[in-house]
């Protein structure tokens, strides 16, 4: 008894775990002319005959039955561990549920070919029962079944695809001569393949429904031509920042959306798959601070940055090649012009002694082309900025009106207001000039969903937490009509109850 | 106590709160003066029998009669950020009401809170007279303050969150207004968490007011509310 390896491709190493396949074909290599059978001198049971009148004893290199073949297939390591058996992952085990892109986020594993799997790490291990010659075509449709292929109509149909998948074009028409090697299964390692059953299970769950799921329907809208995406844009290093960037997302409890690549049932799936499908439409990609994430109740959203917003607009207007931007001090010396409607900046001079954030009086931003001639000039006063960041839900303005010294827009005013106006510039050239529906629909949907998002956590932080109010009864009223005061009637005066916030409470009488 | 309402949407508001031991009380004055007086009569009441007005926020469809209620010599009473608003504050009977102070008109006690909408100083009242009390919560966001001893609740639950986003992402409202209306108005959702955090243990009924006409069900609302609190609904129109 021999063993020899014998390769399988992962959809056949599939089939054999489940059973389904008892039987290989494999080309005879020289292919003879025709083929005779009997005993040989040297114990063959058939002979080749091969251009040229040569004759040969034809031994399969596979070996006689009751040999031996152990399964090689395409494999791996898992990260940052020890070549050892219990570290190996199989490509038949994970090829379905993922891609292999995702894989190496996963897994970050290289993967390694079937040829080069070593003894000790195969799993499989089978024993040849019968071995014979046939035409590849002669195959009959229980053979088909028997190769792990369910015929339907055509019964070469899909055994016939599959095998010029692996021998290459006309390998089929050709018709070889094939050995027909029947087996059956000997040994299969338990304990790997149960790691590998719960270890399918968390992928599934995740990477398949998530982000597979986005990336096939992106590459759906691409194929109908209903997205256009900037050609620098690689979709899957925005999926793959995505998934780091989820990984890390957590609620406003400090509980994480993702734990070690699961989901932790914070957000729904569906939620997730719309927030990266709402990216990927609008090219942009967290790992460049284009976009957030951001979780308010059972949904996570996407929230697109100013970045997020520029980039987008020169998406939808190409000719757009660069930003200007600045603000205005008291001092500088600045005018504008307005031609056809349109707002220019004229001139703007600035010197060093001007700069101080607290005498902003304006700030502008403006999208060039190539040549740096302005396509769209938008100019806000303190005022309008101020306005915009009113409704901020950092709450930077206080009741007066004032900016909070202490607030990120106190602080960083100069920042903050360039931020306001060229989100606003970017938001007009996204609106104004785009005629891709799609794009427009999910940047809608996006940010409609997201001030849902902002006035939601707004209210569940502020709502219903406030001071009870109660009016006590009027003592004199009870007393005319001669009702029984309850219990916790207290005397004349509003009776506040001091829960939340620390306001001085003032307790007048009537 | 009684409560009745006269109109109840964007296009005018006014309600009417009657008591046996106590003159009525108008609680807002959202329509034409004419109107006003007709549904009055109706109830057997007279301008001059109103123990005087509640005015929540200055917006035209809560306010518009005011000016006239004051000719006709009736108590207007309302926070001073909106009798400044309407431009009224100077005359005599305008009376302002202050957060956390109650206020006496006749048996009627007055508590004004806070409410979140877009006017300058926009209040809810919390009505009470003898063992009767009314919360009542004209449009607003969301309410901070929670309340004890509540036996009637007039709210406003101007629309179903997943209409208005359909509505808006389908185009039928724009965004902006979409916009406002989620920061100015009681959704369901919101009210039903602040039912749910309110004692309601001697409730006994809910007027809904306030509904939108394109962004609300009014069924399901009454429904919604009705199996939540178990108290019984009214939808006022």
């Amino acid at each position: 008894m021999k063993e020899r390896p014998i390769i399988f491709s992962g959809e056949m190493v599939r089939a054999i775990l489940e059973g389904r396949k008892t039987m290989t074909r494999r080309p005879l290599k020289p292919q003879p002319f025709i083929i005779t059978s009997g005993e040989t001198p040297m114990g063959a049971k058939f002979m080749g005959w091969h251009k040229g009148g040569k004759c040969t004893d034809l031994f399969c290199l596979y070996g006689q039955p009751k040999d031996h073949l152990w399964v090689r297939e395409k494999w791996g390591y898992y990260p940052s561990s020890l070549p050892e058996e219990k570290n190996i992952i199989f490509w038949a085990d994970v090829e379905e549920t993922i891609s292999i892109k995702l894989m190496s986020i996963k897994f970050c594993t290289v993967w390694r070919p079937s040829i080069h799997m070593p003894r000790w790490a195969s799993r499989i291990t089978l024993e040849i029962t019968d071995i014979s010659i046939e035409r590849l075509h002669d195959i009959t449709n229980e053979d088909v079944r028997r190769e792990g292929f369910v015929p339907r109509g055509d019964k070469y149909l899909r055994f016939a695809d599959f095998w010029e998948s692996i021998y290459g074009k006309d390998s089929w028409t050709q018709n070889p001569w094939v050995w027909v090697i029947k087996f059956k299964k000997l040994t299969i390692s338990k304990r790997r393949s149960n790691l590998m059953v719960t270890e399918k299970k968390n992928i599934s769950v995740v990477e398949k429904s998530v982000v597979d799921i986005v990336s096939e329907k992106v590459y759906e809208f691409l194929r109908s031509g209903e997205l256009d995406l900037p050609k620098n844009y690689s979709v899957d290093n925005a999926l793959k920042s995505a998934y780091l960037i989820l990984n890390t997302v957590k609620n406003k409890d400090d509980k994480p959306v993702m734990l070690d690549g699961k989901l932790t049932g914070i957000c729904t799936k569906a939620s997730i798959a719309n927030a990266v499908l709402d990216m990927v439409v609008q090219g942009l990609n967290p790992g460049k601070k284009q976009c957030y994430f951001i979780v308010y109740g059972q949904s996570i959203i996407c929230q697109r940055s100013y970045f997020g917003s520029m980039a987008v607009a020169e998406t939808v207007n190409p000719a757009i090649k660069d930003w200007g931007f600045n603000v205005v001090y008291e001092d500088d010396k600045f005018s504008y012009g307005i031609h056809n409607g349109k707002a220019s900046v004229i001139e703007h001079e600035q010197r060093l002694e001007n700069i101080d954030k607290s005498k902003i009086i304006a700030a502008y931003a403006m999208a060039l082309d190539i040549k740096g001639e302005p396509i769209k000039t938008e100019i806000m006063t303190i005022e309008e900025i101020h306005k915009a960041w009113s409704m901020s839900k950092m709450k930077p303005i206080d009741d007066k009106g004032e900016v909070k010294p202490e607030s990120t827009h106190g602080k960083f005013a100069r920042d903050m207001a360039l931020k306001t106006v060229i989100n606003k510039t970017a938001k007009f050239i996204i609106n104004a000039s785009s005629d891709n529906a799609l794009l427009l629909e999910r940047i809608n949907r996006a940010e409609d969903l997201a001030d849902e998002a902002a006035v939601q956590m707004e209210i569940e932080e502020s709502a219903n937490k406030g001071t009870l109010i109660m009016i006590p009864e009027d003592k004199t009223q009870i007393e005319e009509k001669k009702v029984m005061p309850e219990e916790e009637v207290k005397p004349q005066g509003v009776k506040v109850e001091e829960k939340s916030n620390g306001q001085q409470i003032r307790q007048p009488g009537f | 106590m009684q409560f009745t309402s006269f109109a109840s949407s964007s296009r005018g508001n006014a309600y009417l709160l009657q008591a046996e031991e106590s003159a009525p009380l108008l609680l807002e004055a959202g329509l034409p003066i004419n109107q006003l007086r007709d549904k009055l009569r109706e109830y057997g009441v007279s301008l001059s029998d109103l123990a005087g007005t509640l005015i929540s926020h200055e917006h035209g469809d809560h306010s518009k009669a005011v000016k006239d209620l004051l000719l006709h010599g009736v108590d207007c009473h309302m926070s001073p950020g909106t009798s400044k608003a309407l431009g009224v504050e100077e005359h005599h009977r305008v009376h302002p009401l202050y957060l956390d102070m109650t206020e006496g008109i006749q048996l009627w006690r007055v508590i004004p809170f806070p409410m979140e909408h877009d006017a300058t100083e926009p209040f809810g009242f919390f009505i009470r007279c003898n063992r009767e009390s009314l919360l009542f919560i004209p449009d607003t966001a969301y309410v901070k303050n929670r309340f004890q001893g509540i036996t009637m609740i007039a709210v406003e639950c101007n629309m179903i969150s997943d209409i208005l986003n359909k509505n808006i992402q389908e185009g039928y409202l724009p965004p902006i207004v979409g916009k406002r209306v989620r920061r100015n108005h009681m959704s369901l959702e919101n009210l039903k968490s602040f039912l749910l955090a309110n004692d309601l243990s001697k409730c006994r009924v809910i007027f809904l007011m306030h509904l939108s006409d394109g962004n609300s069900d009014e069924k399901y609302m009454k429904e919604t509310i009705q199996m939540e609190t178990g108290i019984p609904v009214e939808i006022c129109k």
